[in-house]
């Protein structure tokens, strides 16, 4: 008797849980779309970003603009982004790897790193060799353009002053739900593709002068980047939830197949046994 | 006419062919008719006036606030890039009074040139989207 409760209490909680992982894979999915819509709407002003810079870069010689000067790199910052959260599969391993990796690669000079999300906080925390700038949570469930400012700032200014000689960012690209593949971009110094001249702005005004506009566009390249690479990383993580939390509720409901089995098995010898001691029984009376 | 976008971070917010659109940058106010001269520069925090037919009266245009942004025309179309937009549905009197308030109480209290920097760029913003509020109370029009 006792084998088929406790059974019995074991299907109940896997049961639980898996009604536990369901709701998070909704909730991921609901909360993946939503970032993937607004990593999407990013897009145009990305590209009309770097064609204003582009364009500008075929009249002028934007290399005058301290952003876009190659130093030699001393030290190197990185901003990593991971979750705050557990439960998203290899979301947050991947990233770590890659980083790894790419520290090993280059082991010369020095590395600052900026941690969005308290798991990469965690993880940098723990390497010596490494200099942990500053730490973000990660951005809430509704992002703005506003909580990436301050990171920003702090990159453009430790840059200016000339402790860091290079930027880059170790991000989650979303390719589709189910692929997603860690990138490495270079933030700074600020790289744009020359193109030809147009001819129209030969003779176009400039107010206040064409170094100013530089300087201007190449901020918001730099933010939109920064931006996208946080949405597209948020995409990813959510993605990722949402497969780790089916594969979960697909093995909770194989769990909760087997022992159902089980139990249906255990209480049908319960009662095998049950008639068999009373036919034994009866027998035994009919005897006397 | 002449095309006017308005990009932001958050998608984009105006694409229409408008007849005029008056837009601030730091050297001044400018107007863009159809035809202008190619053009760059830095907007500053203000009201963008877009006038959609050459018909409608300096009162009914539409005013979109902005904080800020790259501004071209090139090839009969005006990309401007901004921080955020504001427009005149999503602002409201009360909550532009009171931004305001708090920045002006700021400034007051700022000590240094960096908090008084930013007080000043508080001040400039909350009283763009209090300008923006003014003209949605005075206007009209239904929305």
């Amino acid at each position: 008797m006792s084998n088929t409760t406790a059974l019995k209490r074991r299907i109940g909680s896997v049961k639980n849980t898996r009604q536990i992982t369901k709701a998070m894979e909704l909730v991921a999915a609901s909360k993946m779309k939503r970032a993937q819509a607004q990593a999407q709407a990013t897009r145009e002003y990305r590209v009309s970003a770097q064609g204003i810079l582009s364009r500008l870069a075929g009249i002028t010689d934007v290399s005058n603009n301290p952003l876009f000067s190659v130093r030699d790199t001393k030290t190197h910052m990185v901003m990593l982004i991971s979750s705050d959260l557990g439960l998203a599969g290899g979301y947050d391993a991947n990233v770590f790897k890659k980083f790894t990796a790419m520290m090993k690669e280059n082991s010369k000079h020095k590395v600052k790193t900026i941690a969005v999300g308290k798991k990469a906080g965690q993880f940098v925390s723990r390497l010596k060799e490494v200099d942990m700038a500053s730490a973000y949570g990660m951005f809430s469930d509704h992002p703005s353009p506003a909580d990436i400012r301050p990171a920003i700032t702090d990159i453009l200014k430790r840059y200016e002053e000339g402790s860091i000689d290079k930027a880059s960012i170790i991000y989650t690209e979303f390719i589709s739900n189910l692929t997603q593949e860690v990138r490495v971009i270079d933030l700074l110094p600020a790289k744009v593709e020359k193109q030809e001249k147009v001819s129209e702005l030969e003779v176009a005004i400039f107010e206040p002068n064409i170094d100013e506009i530089v300087e201007d566009a190449v901020l918001r390249l730099i933010e939109v980047q920064v931006w996208q690479a946080v949405l597209e990383s948020l995409a990813s993580e959510y993605s990722m939830r949402m497969v780790a939390m089916k594969n979960a509720s697909d093995n909770a409901k194989d769990i909760i197949d087997d022992l159902t089995l089980e139990y249906n098995t255990a209480r049908q010898s319960v009662i095998t046994q049950e008639i068999a001691e009373i036919v034994g029984g009866a027998e035994a009376v009919s005897q006397l | 006419m002449i095309r006017l976008k308005l990009i932001a971070l958050s998608g984009v917010h105006f694409d229409e062919d408008v007849y005029e659109a008056m837009i601030p940058t730091k050297a001044g106010e400018i107007a863009v008719y159809e035809g202008h001269t190619p053009l760059l520069s830095v907007a500053a925090p203000g009201l963008v006036a877009i006038r959609k037919s050459k018909s409608i009266k300096d009162a009914d245009r539409q005013f979109v606030a902005i904080y800020g942004g790259t501004v071209e025309v090139l090839n009969n179309v005006i990309q401007v890039l901004v921080d955020e937009v504001d427009t005149e549905q999503s602002v409201s009197v009360a909550e532009a009074e009171n931004s305001y308030k708090r920045a002006q109480e700021l400034k007051n209290k700022a000590k240094d040139s960096v908090s008084l920097a930013e007080a000043q760029a508080m001040i400039d913003r909350s009283s763009v989207r209090l300008r923006l509020a003014g003209i949605k109370k005075h206007s009209r029009r239904k929305y």
